[in-house]
């Protein structure tokens, strides 16, 4: 029996071969649209959907700002990614440090200690999104362009249905057909909150496929954060860049994948929050 | 002296490198140590509770001084399938509603499989198949073999079938320094964490970096955490 040691069908120049199919000119309408009239920024987390994102808006605005949230409990190859991003694309980007940070606010509250009293800690949600994002668009506008999509988790399709619900009875006064995709394309992904920002996100009704299929197309570097999860045998829905550690997916192997590919990191952390070492 | 384990599909293991010899050994002793407790000695502490865990003697060799000490013993080294990725199975858990209402005096309105102490596992099992791991250390061939030959299962998840060990050979390694049975893989990279002093000198020897790990048993101990250069995985 022989070993076969090429790579058979790659399926990375399979996808690009379908994506180059799409015409993305309708989004990109859309995309400048939002940014004429709101203004704003670029939400940028170092991953996949976000980059595709990012891709698209340089090409309407080459210069529109893009701002990173660092949580403070980043892998340390997202922080190189980006910045390394910012340099080849020559990005605008800004980066807004949460504080205190995610760590330091896990480290407070206490939980993460078998011996330590549960303590009172400040909001994650306050630290990580509200207050960096209220700084962003104090900066740069009511707008936002962000990577959020529908199929990711069952909250984000809700929200999304909700927000196109909402966008349709405040201006589709018969521009489009009725519950068309017409309609769909021209109203959904627009997310409008009560504090008057405005979040566009133009993938909002991606399936996943899709977003592999855009950045193969168009070649757009990824997070080696994703070839490491794979390599270590993470399935797709574990390979995820976002913090290294929070209350999430904590019961589906996280910490797991975090112990088997970043095994100092994984010893520092535990060091801080010793019930860490429960969840592998 | 070689340690070989041949095993019946591979060995589960949660970190990056292969379990440890001396860790095996220490487990084995303390399980003896406690089965022969008598029914009035002092309640059993696990070793987690305590600061500063008493040292197991192991009848291996030391190397280094001071706090920064090991015993001369590898993690394991898979013979074969270097070139797979880990076999990625899953231990799943539900909370039985059922069973907690019998168990219970009272209920509340709902028990959440998605939050809380009884919520839902998934949970990835990181298994590299192999036919059989190899360890080198520095001791005494008899007491290690001795102890070894009780061991059924090494590595995670060995209720589930896991890391079943068909048989131990142990046998003396004439061909190997000192420094190279207590410290290196049979390729020749760095086999177990150990301080800087261990690799002074020692320009050729592949690491995967410094960074913090246990130094000897209980390896997940506090205790026993120090800055230490890291041993290579056959996988990465």
């Amino acid at each position: 029996m022989s070993t076969l040691t090429g790579p058979g069908l790659d399926l990375t120049a399979l996808r690009a071969l379908r994506g180059l199919r799409r015409d993305h000119t309708p989004l990109l309408a859309c995309i400048e649209a939002h940014v004429a009239a709101h203004d704003g920024y670029l939400a940028f987390s170092g991953g996949k959907d976000s980059a595709v994102v990012l891709d698209l808006a340089r090409r309407v605005d080459p210069a529109l700002p893009v701002v990173w949230f660092d949580s403070g409990c980043e892998f340390p190859e997202t922080r190189t990614y980006i910045h390394d991003l910012a340099d080849t694309w020559g990005l605008n980007l800004t980066v807004i440090r949460a504080q205190p940070t995610l760590l330091e606010v896990l480290v407070a509250g206490g939980g993460w200690d078998h011996r330590a009293p549960n303590r009172a800690a400040p909001n994650l949600h306050e630290v990580l999104i509200t207050a960096p994002a209220r700084l962003a668009h104090d900066m740069f506008g009511a707008g936002e362009l962000w990577g959020v999509r529908s199929a990711e988790a069952k909250g984000r399709r809700h929200l999304h249905n909700a927000a196109l619900a909402a966008q349709i009875r405040a201006h589709c006064r018969g521009c489009c057909p009725p519950r068309s995709l017409q309609q769909r394309q021209r109203h959904g992904g627009i997310v409008a909150r009560v504090d008057d920002t405005i979040a566009y996100s133009p993938i909002w009704d991606w399936p996943t496929t899709r977003v592999w299929e855009y950045l193969a197309a168009h070649g757009i570097p990824l997070n080696p954060v994703y070839a490491k999860l794979r390599d270590l045998g993470a399935p797709e829905h574990a390979t995820r860049v976002a913090h290294v550690v929070d209350a999430n997916q904590l019961e589906a192997g996280r910490i797991s994948w975090l112990r088997r590919g970043w095994p100092t990191l994984f010893a520092e952390l535990v060091e801080h929050l010793p019930r860490l070492a429960d969840f592998v | 002296m070689v340690v070989t384990a041949t095993l019946e599909t591979g060995i589960a293991h949660a970190g990056p490198w292969g379990i440890a010899l001396d860790g095996l050994l220490a487990a084995q002793l303390h399980d003896q140590a406690k089965t022969q407790l008598s029914p009035d000695a002092p309640a059993h502490i696990p070793v987690l509770e305590v600061d500063d865990p008493p040292v197991i003697e192991l009848p291996l060799a030391r190397c280094g001084t001071g706090q920064s000490w090991h015993w001369a013993a590898t993690c394991a080294w898979p013979v074969d399938g270097h070139s797979h990725r880990p076999d990625v199975t899953y231990w799943m858990s539900k909370a039985d509603h059922r069973d907690l209402e019998q168990l219970a005096s009272s209920m509340p309105k709902t028990v959440s499989d998605a939050r809380g102490r009884y919520r839902g596992h998934h949970m990835p099992i990181m298994t590299t198949i192999c036919t059989a791991v190899t360890w080198h250390a520095v001791g005494d061939v008899d007491q290690v073999r001795a102890l070894l030959l009780e061991v059924a299962a090494i590595g995670k998840k060995r209720r589930s079938g896991h890391g079943r060990v068909l048989s131990w050979t142990v046998s003396p390694a004439t061909d190997l320094t000192l420094w190279q049975a207590g410290h290196l893989h049979p390729d020749g990279t760095l086999g177990r964490p150990v301080p800087t002093a261990c690799v002074y000198g020692q320009q050729d020897v592949v690491t995967s970096g410094v960074g913090p790990a246990g130094i000897r048993p209980p390896y997940i101990h506090p205790a026993t955490q120090q800055q230490l250069h890291l041993p290579v995985h056959p996988s990465l």
